[in-house]
């Protein structure tokens, strides 16, 4: 295998750790919270990495720390084999000309007081790759790259006038026009319709299968990983659970959180009619910080004593594969309907 | 000049009270910059004839000392203004400095500085001031650093709040990510977009200044050497039997400019949030109709629900927009309806409809809704009968629906338990308690809501416990008839999952009808038997579940279908509408879905496609109906 | 938390707030031009009197020792005697708080109901000729001088129509006991009370206004009108009572800005409150009384607020105590 273009090492993040004087103060200091726990991951070239998890599982933390708008509280970043953890000015400039982001929410990723093209012309200017007078030409490309034509009147548009599928493909526009190597794409589809939806993401990859980017592609929706990855990483309350190859993974899931997440899709809801339910003890959101134990014990269905009390490590399950669970391979085999006693 | 810009001037322009204010502060500005030019009498000048009742020499006529009112009122608006644009300037200037520090840095830094604002905000900051220049004594430029100096905290915590937002707004994000210095945002991204509010509120500031210098003034700390209109008053109040006009004359001007000012800054604020005239309110009354004369029994076959034809458009004075643009569709007793379709495509409006709870400015313009054989509605009027609407007899007795949790739909200061008994007793005046205790364990049980969690309030469930306990509500009182609107958008999966077949397994087991109201058609596909799909305000294709995944007859249902991933079958390229379509360009003639449909013809364009009925209860609106529903359906599928 | 915990600890909060407010009237007075003894003692004050403040203070000790000196000072209570009546100020402040009291509640507790009963009256119809026609002219309200109010009624009802008294709480040859006196302040406080009420009547209407029109908007109620409850019900238990939160911190906030209100009412009807004490205190120059006032209308607006905190607590079950 080829060496990865971006590394997560170990990554950790803890927020409020050690509150400030005055939070401490007038008795406002919350406890530390976890967002991410010994997080490693690895992005190859021309590859992409999705990571699934629900609101909680510190995916997108993994995705703002790839991209260093959050330093780790422990751990390393690296870009093409170099520690870029703590990186600051100019080194820092030209990481984020090579790495970029899309973002969630498109209503929101366009400054309303400025034109779509002087948006897209922002990036260009601050890495000053591209003469001014150039700047035009470049983002009528780019408009047109990213099928939004006539790109001269969606150039002289305001955000206000636009959909959210066309703010989307702006916004994607924006974090391509400097050429980076790396993308990392914050559920870029999750706010748009359905049918709007689609296009998007086979614009991404048509982008993909044309420049060689890497991508880094943050979801919930198991389906939309297989659509866009070649790699999947499940993540759940701040850690990594499995990961492996997309296929494979979902194929023959080992651990019994993923298998959930398979049985949840809406596909199934419209094929299989009735289906055997399994009634989970809790919802994520209502956990007050992490379980002893395997993180995922208080909703897993399998759960059995060693759980609670041993967290599980990342262990390989296949080839190219890992899982942190204590019965992966019992899960590998038998599924949800595995028999542990 | 950004749209947004536009659109607010024009709109501050248009109303009256800011086409009022506007003038009034024209005048009043223009009035203080010409007086060294303009033939008044200097404002100090004493003249011989004291006390004058206004006339045409002494238009405001004169005071104890014979100087001319008007003249005096016109040099006081030259004080006005320079302390209200001098306090304002300097007070937004250091409070927004401030403010902006505390929000972009946050931390600690923030930390200390909110803890000022808050401070400050306790002051009583009219004595500070009095105090400040009772010790410093009375001079113009004084009065206006003092108010300055405590009105401050005011546009810190704005820009604040401001900056807060804004700092976590994507485009901020973005910019930061594409490797814009911290300079650059901030007066980019951050300053431009977060200066408005600060601005607005400029303006009532200044007029807060003005009365405080006024008030100063009244008390006898104004500037001797300048002509106040709180000195003005000052002295007019000594002489109110014998000459009323010294103190009148001086207050109006006050009244007016203040009055301007702060009107000014409500319709800036108003054009640039319109909702907040026109949002909420009570529902208004709408013109009703009596029941029908000839109206059969309801029968063992009767629909539970049967509407025709309903139409219901959106009013703003300058246009209207059609929201459900006839929409027929019968639904059996214990029969199970999916309404399924993107935003704006007039699902959420039709189930208002259906309920009757749409906004004020939505009106029903055609339509009849039968609820078990009864007009509830009749050509688009809510059905009344002995005085009392028709709907609201069926209220949650036989017709009760769940909302989005995620979107408040519980009462945050009530607890969960105590929502349920008032519900109950509502309906049920003569319950005992002890029954209603007993109705409401037996409803959890059923949702599967630990009873210890009953008396939380709505803020400490999770939010799928919180969209359980909606669905306890909606149950209550056993209704028939249950429409649920998006009840698991926001949650995770494995809850949307959980909550998705507990409402399938209720409803089979309590026999309830059911109206799944989605735009996932992953979300209806378990709990319904019929799906509805909608686009721009009709249904363009109906039909049982099976044949509507199997076998959709509609161009958009097809899109809808093919555009999901799949998890477990092949792996095929998604089909999409094209990028520059929206459904607001639909074509007014011809079919509404022409414009994005890959394969559009010219008669699509011009003729409106008839409604096909394909099978036992599939209906399409679509030209190629047929080929499309005998076509190869796995290549539609994917 | 339970309630007297967190009022306990709220009240812990205030000190610094307390102390702070302590120390900018500390630092205002050594700012401020002229001698510090004089400001403190009042101009022309007895050497013998001038001479004991300066040792009280500490005058002639380094600044920090001043400012304990200082502290210790106010916390005792002691704020100098007043230069004029040489009766000392937390004494002359305390004699004249009742009559603040009774006209700025009255005035309050009336703009306030009056005020959140109009708005959300308004609030039910909002985009209506009479939402516009009432927002205006509750802006006009506020607008309007207090003190400029306050004399026209004068004008009008005392002066021209002899219907009120003018000024002062009583009639001077008036009884001073039983209904006759209650009737005799009453009919004093007509005016005052009218000119202070109106102004504050604009804000609550404001105030009332945006706020249930906020809630009328929320899910919650639509919930609400879904189960079926009458509209009336929907006002009462769903929208007023969830609206009454903002509205209750503001009318907390905004407590300093109404007593300026009072004081300048004072002012005009010669009401013998603390606002009438602070304008004769200003025409004479007796700094001590001025600064007195101040400080006890800080620590009144610092206690205002915290039962608005505690109020708060108590109708919002989302505030974690």
């Amino acid at each position: 295998m080829t060496t990865p273009i971006l590394q997560l090492d170990r990554l950790r993040m803890v927020y409020n750790i050690g509150p400030g004087l005055v939070s401490r103060l007038t008795g406002r200091a919350d406890p530390p919270i976890v967002a991410a726990d010994d997080v490693s991951l690895s992005l190859y070239p021309g590859q992409t990495l999705a990571v699934v998890g629900e609101s909680g599982s510190g995916k997108t933390t993994a995705g703002r720390m790839a991209t260093l708008q959050e330093r780790p509280s422990a751990g390393h970043v690296r870009y093409d084999g170099q520690d870029v953890t703590h990186i600051t000015g100019a080194a820092l400039k030209s990481f984020r000309a090579k790495v970029q982001m899309i973002f969630q929410n498109p209503y929101d990723a366009l400054n309303p007081r400025l034109t779509v093209g002087q948006s897209l012309a922002e990036p260009l200017r601050l890495h000053g790759l591209v003469p001014r007078s150039g700047l035009r030409q470049a983002v009528l490309e780019m408009l047109e790259a990213v099928e939004l034509r006539p790109a001269e009147s969606f150039a002289d548009s305001f955000p206000s006038e636009l959909s959210g599928g066309q703010l989307q493909r702006i916004a994607i526009a924006r974090a391509l026009i400097i050429k980076p190597r790396v993308v990392i794409a914050d559920e870029p589809v999750s706010m748009l319709d359905v049918s709007i939806r689609s296009g998007v993401m086979n614009l991404m990859r048509d982008i993909q299968r044309k420049t060689g980017l890497t991508y880094l592609y943050i979801t919930h929706d198991l389906s939309v990983a297989r659509y866009m990855a070649d790699r999947i990483a499940v993540m759940y309350l701040g850690a990594v659970l499995e990961e492996g190859r997309a296929e494979t993974l979902i194929a023959n899931a080992a651990h019994p959180y993923t298998r959930l997440l398979i049985r949840a899709a809406p596909e199934h809801r419209a094929s299989a009619g009735k289906r055997s339910r399994i009634r989970l003890p809790s919802d994520a959101a209502s956990q007050v910080g992490v379980p002893s134990g395997c993180r995922f014990h208080p909703r897993c269905p399998l759960a059995q004593p060693v759980c609670r009390e041993k967290v599980p490590a990342l262990g390989i399950v296949g080839t190219d594969r890992v899982a942190a669970c204590h019965f992966a391979k019992d899960v590998q085999v038998n599924g949800l309907s595995v028999s542990l006693d | 000049m950004t749209p947004a810009l536009n659109r607010t001037i024009g709109a501050v322009t248009r109303s009256l009270p800011g086409a009022l204010s506007l003038i009034i502060l024209a005048v009043i500005i223009g009035l203080a910059i010409s007086a060294p030019f303009l033939p008044i009498p200097d404002p100090a000048a004493m003249e011989f004839d004291l006390y004058q009742s206004p006339s045409t020499d002494h238009w405001l006529g004169t005071d104890n000392y014979g100087r001319d009112i008007y003249s005096r009122v016109v040099w006081g608006a030259r004080v006005a203004l320079t302390v209200a644009l001098g306090a304002a300037f300097l007070s937004i200037l250091l409070g927004s400095a401030l403010g902006a520090v505390a929000g972009y840095f946050g931390g600690t830094v923030d930390g200390l500085l909110s803890r000022v604002f808050d401070i400050f905000l306790l002051i009583p900051t009219f004595f500070l001031i009095l105090l400040i220049v009772a010790l410093f004594g009375a001079s113009l430029p004084l009065t206006i650093v003092a108010i300055a100096l405590t009105t401050w905290p005011r546009s810190a915590r704005l820009m604040r709040s401001q900056v807060l937002t804004l700092k976590s707004r994507v485009y901020v994000q973005a910019a930061l990510a594409a490797g814009a210095p911290q300079w650059w945002v901030i007066l980019r991204h951050v300053i431009p977009n977060g200066i408005a509010p600060i601005i607005t509120d400029g303006t009532i500031l200044m007029g807060m200044a003005i009365l405080t210098e006024a008030g100063l003034s009244f008390l006898g700390l104004g500037d001797q050497n300048m002509v106040s209109w709180g000195s003005m008053i000052f002295e007019g109040q000594r002489h109110l039997r014998l000459a009323p006009w010294m103190s009148i004359a001086p207050g109006v001007a006050l009244l007016l400019l203040v009055a301007s000012l702060n009107l000014l800054g409500d319709q800036i604020n108003f054009a640039m949030n319109p909702q907040l005239r026109t949002r909420g309110g009570a529902p208004r009354k709408r013109a009703s109709v009596a029941p029908p004369a000839d109206e059969p029994a309801p029968s063992d076959t009767t629909p539970i629900l049967e509407v025709e034809n309903l139409r219901l458009e959106y009013r703003t004075p300058d246009r209207r927009v059609t929201a459900v643009d006839g929409v027929s569709f019968s639904l059996p007793r214990g029969g199970s309806l999916g309404i399924v379709g993107e935003s704006g495509c007039g699902k959420s409006s039709l189930g208002s409809a259906l309920l009757q709870t749409m906004p004020n400015n939505a009106e029903m313009t055609a339509g009849t809704i039968r609820f078990d054989g009864r007009a509830i509605v009749l050509d688009g009027k809510p059905v009344v009968e002995k005085g009392r609407s028709r709907i609201d007899q069926l209220r949650w007795k036989r017709l009760a629906t769940i909302f989005q949790s995620a979107m408040n739909a519980l009462n945050p200061v009530t607890t969960v338990r105590r929502q349920m008994i008032d519900a109950l007793r509502l309906h049920k005046p003569d319950i005992k308690t002890s029954e209603a205790a007993a109705r409401i364990g037996e409803v959890f049980d059923m949702i599967g809501i630990p009873r210890s969690r009953m008396n939380a309030y709505p803020h400490q469930l999770s939010g799928g416990m919180r969209q359980r306990a909606m669905i306890a509500l909606s149950l209550i009182l056993e209704p028939d008839l249950v429409i649920a609107d998006e009840p698991t958008t926001a949650l995770d999966m494995l809850i949307q999952d959980q909550i998705l077949g507990e409402i399938a397994d209720l409803r089979a087991r309590l026999n309830l009808s059911l109206i799944l109201v989605s735009h996932d058609m992953g979300a209806v596909a378990e709990s319904c038997d019929v799906v509805a799909v909608m686009y721009a305000g009709r249904i363009v294709e109906i039909a049982p579940t099976r044949a509507i995944f199997d076998n959709p007859a509609h161009p958009y249902t097809r899109t809808l279908i093919g555009s999901l991933p799949s998890l477990t079958g092949p792996l095929e390229e998604l089909k999409s509408l094209p990028a520059t379509e929206t459904a607001a360009a639909a074509a007014s003639e011809g079919c509404r879905f022409a414009h994005a449909c890959p394969s559009a013809t010219e008669l699509c364009r011009t003729t409106p496609p008839p409604v096909v009925a394909l099978s036992d209860g599939h209906r399409s609106e679509c030209h190629f109906a047929r080929d499309l529903a005998f076509a190869d359906t796995r290549e539609a599928t994917g | 938390m339970r309630l007297p915990q967190y009022f306990l600890f709220r009240l812990l909060q205030m000190i610094p707030i307390a102390l702070f407010i302590v120390v900018i009237n500390f630092a205002l007075i050594h700012i401020a031009p002229g001698d510090v003894s004089i400001l403190l003692a009042g101009e022309g004050a007895d050497p013998a009197y001038m001479q004991s403040v300066r040792e009280a203070y500490g005058l002639d000790r380094p600044l920090y020792q001043q400012l304990g000196a200082y502290l210790g000072q106010v916390l005792q209570g002691d704020l100098g005697l007043s230069f004029r009546t040489r009766e000392p100020v937390i004494d002359i402040i305390a004699e004249r708080i009742p009559a603040t009291l009774l006209l700025a509640g009255t005035s309050l507790v009336l703009a306030s109901v009056a005020g959140v009963v109009i708005g959300a009256l308004v609030a039910r119809r909002p985009g209506s000729a009479m939402d516009t026609a009432v927002t205006t002219l509750s802006i006009s309200l506020f607008s309007i001088p207090v003190f400029w109010l306050g004399l026209m009624l004068i004008l009008l009802f005392a002066v021209t129509l002899r219907w009120l008294p003018s000024s002062g709480m009583m009639s001077i040859a008036g009884p001073r006991e039983g209904i006759g006196h209650v009737l005799d302040i009453a009919r004093h406080m007509v005016l005052p009370v009218v000119a202070l009420s109106a102004v504050w009547l604009g804000q609550y209407v404001r105030l009332s206004r945006a706020s249930v029109s906020e809630t009328l908007a929320e899910p919650y109620v639509t919930t609400a009108r879904a189960i079926g409850y009458p509209e009336r019900r929907v006002m009462s238990r769903f929208a007023l009572r969830n609206a009454m939160l903002p509205i209750v911190t503001v009318l907390g906030l905004e407590l300093g800005m109404l007593l300026s209100g009072a004081v300048l009412t004072e002012t005009v009807f010669s009401w013998p409150g603390l606002g009438r004490l602070i304008y004769e205190a200003i025409l004479s120059r007796d700094t001590p009384v001025i600064m007195g006032a101040f400080l006890i209308m800080s620590f009144t607006v610092m206690l205002a607020a915290l039962l608005t905190d505690l109020l708060y607590a108590a109708l919002d079950p989302r505030v974690s105590l």
